[in-house]
């Protein structure tokens, strides 16, 4: 029989992203003690719904916990930074659990390549050079496991989160269709991959509340990995009466320096082009890593603020369309690996008809 | 022009000014440091030409600072910018605008405000006024007019196939992660989603349907918000009178969820129907179906946009930003925002 903990204190980091608000909400109707961290300038989407909300600045008023939950990723100030804000972060939930408190971190099939084009392993990942979103994710993955060697640390890999207002991928993969972006490439019916934000909530809630203890676990969660893009991209299209928009070739996914080199050698300008490489796989790695110990006068020199800006971006060419198609096109199915006790609460249907009834909400239909 | 005048500045002190004539003030000023300047301005800055020196002040000094390093700029006083500074940006809170630009406006000084302009039409007509009486410009940077999904819409409604205008649909709804430097999104009356998200929404709305230089009455039907302003949802029934008759709208705005965040522009034999995020095309429909419709522009990030605007704005020629434009806009905001009976707490 499964054993709930009841009542846990419970530290949520980044409890205003998506996933975090909708945890912070279960987790405190299950009546657990919640302390949510987010910045200040967010706090104010958590009022009125009984949770202790803190900035991160005052964490220290957090006191004893039960367990940590790490939702939060370095999204602001510049890319190089990165690795720093990482480590404050890991540093913040070291000593949030230094007592003893068990650490779900939660962190994304991403470290596996946007392809999945890595070795899907349930352990942890060694530290490579890749695109900014893959390194971070990998990075902290890194940080907690060596921070926290005697601890209770669950990481939890999710698939790519879907659901109502999911504004990574359902809301995305919505505009995509009504506006005529490419969402895939004839011929190739690539795995989604996908969770949905019910049940990725559940399965946390469910390690928030388990009584097991162990050293660092890893789980990977996407219960529709076996369903294609095509499945959901169909039923969108069908209700907002378009058609879908697919390219003839998948867009050249870069998969080392070369490719970088390749499609920087593209551009004309030095401009572009130093933008181009900063935005490449192991290019833009390096470049990070050489502004991150660079003194602050040679980065003001060699600043490169509008590298994007005159770049031509023929439809599939821009980086970030590339990784998209990429992930839209994947052969590569993102395998489960659960706590075996886990019971899921919305199945395909449930979770298409909750979005569905979104997209009705939600103004898509006026 | 010379002269003594008293500035009163956001925490209520006053500055006491004395002004030198206009040909001596060739600085670009800036005044306000905060998420806007430090996301936008230090990237697309450096990169328009500015002949003169750069000055930028702020009451939080190490927003100032940052932004000084980024811009390559010289932190200054209010007072400087004042004196110094041939043209200013205005970009701080909304509540402060109006105060802000009527004191460069009196002193001969270039404005260009970030959006949104001021809180009430009254106040937007007296200040078109003393610009106009100070020889001075006045602009109001709507980033958004310079996507070319809203111009290839206003392209479209101008040509006139689709024939007159008769219904808005707005709608806009994400979960907030502006990066604030105050809190003024939860304390300031103009801090709430309206003059915020709204502000940008409605104005992509009025710009496209080109109901932004025609004379205008706003009325309001319904609103339901989930607290009193600075309110974070709101829904509105509006609707914009016009000699040509009157135009119903409908608004939506979120804080805490995505939503469609879409624009949809109704006319007699069809629609555009346009994002409110940075795209390339729209679509267009009519009785018998709708299809995507590409702009020849492509941009992959609102940073381009904002490049474009600026250049536009330093070369004279941004007449799209011309504060003229802004006085319908103005007068919605402060309709919707000032219509408390659907007050609700839901």
């Amino acid at each position: 029989m499964l054993m709930v903990r009841q009542m846990a204190r419970v530290a949520v980091l980044g409890a205003t992203g998506f996933v975090g608000m909708q945890l912070v909400q279960a987790l405190a109707q299950r009546q657990h003690d919640i302390t949510a961290l987010c910045r200040a300038s967010g706090s104010f989407l958590l009022d009125g719904k009984g949770i202790r909300v803190l900035a991160t600045n005052d964490a220290y008023r957090v006191g004893d916990v039960d367990v940590v939950v790490n939702l939060a990723y370095p999204s602001g100030g510049p890319s190089y930074s990165r690795k720093t804000q990482n480590r404050d972060i890991a540093r913040l939930v070291a000593a949030l659990a230094s007592r003893g408190a068990r650490v779900v971190h939660v962190s994304s099939l991403a470290v596996f390549g946007y392809d999945l084009e890595f070795p899907i392993t349930l352990g942890p990942i060694r530290i490579r050079r890749d695109y900014e979103y893959i390194e971070s994710k990998i990075h902290m993955e890194y940080l907690l496991e060596r921070m926290l060697p005697s601890t209770d640390l669950r990481i939890v890999r999710l698939g790519n989160v879907w659901g109502p207002a999911s504004p990574a991928w359902t809301a995305k993969m919505i505009d995509r269709v009504r506006f005529g972006d490419p969402i895939g490439v004839q011929g190739i019916d690539g795995f989604s991959n996908v969770t949905d934000i019910a049940n990725a909530v559940s399965y946390l809630t469910l390690m928030v509340e388990s009584t097991q203890r162990s050293g660092t676990s890893f789980h990977h969660l996407a219960e529709f990995s076996a369903i294609p893009w095509r499945f959901w991209l169909e039923r969108i299209a069908a209700v907002l009466g378009t058609g879908l928009f697919e390219l003839k070739e998948r867009p050249a996914y870069g998969t080392g320096m070369t490719d970088d080199f390749r499609w920087a050698r593209a551009t004309l300008s030095p401009r572009p082009l130093l933008g181009q490489l900063w935005r490449g796989r192991v290019t833009g790695s390096w470049l990070r890593s050489v502004a991150a110990v660079s003194p602050r006068w040679a980065l003001r020199r060699i600043q490169i603020p509008g590298s994007k800006l005159a770049l031509e971006v023929p439809i599939g060419r821009d980086t970030t369309d590339v990784n998209l198609l990429t992930i839209l096109t994947t052969k590569r199915q993102f395998p489960n690996r659960l706590d075996p006790t886990w019971e899921q609460p919305v199945n395909l249907e449930e979770s298409w008809s909750a979005v569905n009834q979104w997209m009705n909400e939600a103004g898509y239909f006026d | 022009m010379r002269g003594v005048f008293a500035v009163k500045l956001g925490d209520d002190r006053l500055a006491v000014v004395n002004a030198g004539p206009r040909q001596e003030r060739r600085a670009l000023g800036i005044i306000g440091c905060g998420a806007v300047v430090q996301t936008y301005y230090t990237k697309v800055l450096p990169l328009v030409a500015f002949p003169g020196e750069r000055l930028v002040f702020d009451t939080n000094e190490s927003a100032a600072r940052r932004a000084a390093y980024a811009l390559k700029a010289s932190i200054a006083s209010m007072d400087q910018i004042l004196t110094r500074c041939g043209t200013v940006i205005i970009a701080t809170p909304p509540s402060t605008h109006y105060q802000l630009i009527k004191t460069c406006l009196e002193l001969g000084i270039n404005v260009v405000s970030e959006k949104p302009f001021v809180g009430k039409r009254v106040q937007a007509c007296e200040l078109l006024e003393l610009a106009v009486t100070r020889e001075a410009t006045l602009h109001i940077a709507h980033l958004r007019r310079y996507y070319p999904s809203v111009q290839l819409a206003r392209s479209i409604i101008m040509s006139e196939v689709l024939g007159r205008v008769v219904r808005l649909a707005v709608v806009e709804g994400n979960r907030f992660s502006w990066q604030v430097q105050t809190a003024y999104v939860t304390s300031d009356s103009m801090g709430g989603v309206v003059f915020d998200t709204g502000s940008h929404a409605l104005d992509m709305a009025l710009y496209a349907a080109r109901l932004d230089d025609v004379e205008c009455f706003m009325n309001v039907r319904r609103v339901v918000r989930d607290r009193p302003e600075p309110s974070h949802t709101i829904d509105a029934e509006f609707s914009v009178s016009t000699t040509g008759g009157e135009i119903p709208g409908r608004l939506r705005l979120s804080r805490f969820a995505s939503l469609a965040n879409r624009i949809r522009i109704y006319a007699e034999s069809g629609y555009v129907e346009f994002s409110t995020d940075l795209r390339n095309s729209l679509r267009l429909g009519g009785p018998s179906g709708s299809s995507v419709v590409y702009a020849l522009q492509r941009y992959t990030d609102p940073m381009q946009c904002f490049l474009i605007q600026y250049r536009d704005l330093f070369l004279g020629r941004a007449y799209a930003l011309e504060g003229r434009h802004f006085v319908n806009l103005t007068a919605l905001l402060e309709t919707i925002a000032g219509y408390v009976d659907g007050t609700s707490n839901g």
